[in-house]
């Protein structure tokens, strides 16, 4: 029966540990290594966004107030290195309207108060602390409103979607979903306002562990949804030629 | 007993509690300013976007208005 195991007596030196010596490639000492293939290029990347662009008819550009950005150069917290911003969306700044007019009402509350008589028998110091008061906390309000929109962000990389939302004032959620774990874009719009200002909800289910990612009141949403699939397509042939 | 109850009324001055109550009130918001400066911060952090410093700014601003109007009342009230 072959030895399994040989009890080392105490003092003994320890065994070499045997090291099987890596293959040498004769060919590449002493010469420069060659560059990468094209497919595996930075700029190789590039060039299949553009190419997906311009057959879904678009180009770099910053319209609707910021809601609506092609290949923008921002860059996001966690974004990988040869990752790439394709679409940045925001909700349609229309819907914006309602807190701008509550904003508007509040401004005008004091004035009106004031000339109705209210403040009368109050002293002056108290009726300006008060006005003062009031506006700063319209200013946090509107302020509020502004970066809740400003930061509310559904990104389309050349590798995957990235919602991010604000839930309250500290609390940040950032939901991704890989372009090969897509499975259904839809879209829906509707209603007089969204069909007049052409923006609506775009909801995209996937494989992953957040079933389903939500871009709500996104301009063009047809045109998101183009995208993310010809994306999407990319990079299943990417996938399968194994890169 | 009644001495202590004749000489707190005297000490009685209405537009003290109100001044009392504004500055409570406005060092409460003083915290909630702060929030949103650290809120403005965690935001910009999120994203490279190109008006981020102006946000940030307009938070301290906001931060500095509110801590101004502390002392405002303080002084004037």
């Amino acid at each position: 029966m072959p030895d399994v195991y040989t009890a080392r007596k105490t003092g003994e030196p320890e065994p070499p540990i045997p090291t099987v010596p890596l293959p040498v490639r004769e060919e590449a000492i002493g010469k420069v290594l060659e560059p990468l293939s094209e497919e595996r290029s930075p700029d190789y990347w590039r060039k299949i966004t553009d190419r997906v662009l311009r057959e879904a008819g678009e180009s770099p550009r910053r319209v609707v107030y910021g809601a609506y950005h092609v290949r923008p150069r921002e860059r996001f917290i966690m974004q990988q290195q040869d990752e790439e911003i394709v679409l940045l969306l925001r909700a349609h700044p229309i819907t914006n309207a309602g807190w701008m007019v509550m904003v508007l009402v509040m401004l005008i509350i004091p004035s009106l108060l004031s000339v109705i008589g209210i403040f009368g028998g109050v002293d002056w110091r108290f009726v300006f602390m008060g006005k003062m008061a009031w506006y700063l906390v319209i200013t946090a309000v509107a302020f509020e409103k502004f970066l809740y929109w400003y930061y509310t962000l559904f990104l389309v990389t050349n590798e995957r979607l990235v919602d991010i939302d604000f839930n309250n004032l500290l609390q940040r959620v950032m939901t991704y979903a890989n372009l090969n774990h897509i499975e259904e874009p839809t879209m829906m719009t509707g209603g007089f306002i969204r069909s007049l200002f052409q923006y609506g909800d775009v909801h995209i289910t996937t494989a992953s562990e957040a079933p389903t990612i939500e871009a709500l009141a996104v301009p063009w949403p047809h045109k998101v949804i183009d995208i993310i699939s010809r994306l999407s397509e990319e990079l299943e042939k990417r996938r399968e030629r194994g890169e | 007993m009644d001495q202590v109850i004749l000489s707190l009324a005297k000490g009685f001055n209405p537009e003290k509690i109100v001044k009392g109550f504004f500055v409570a009130g406005l060092l409460m918001y003083c915290a909630f300013a702060l929030i949103i400066v650290r809120q403005t911060g965690v935001m910009s952090e999120t994203i490279e976007a190109k008006y981020n410093g102006v946000l940030r700014a307009f938070a301290w601003i906001h931060l500095l208005m509110a801590v101004g109007l502390v002392a405002v009342a303080v002084v004037i009230l």
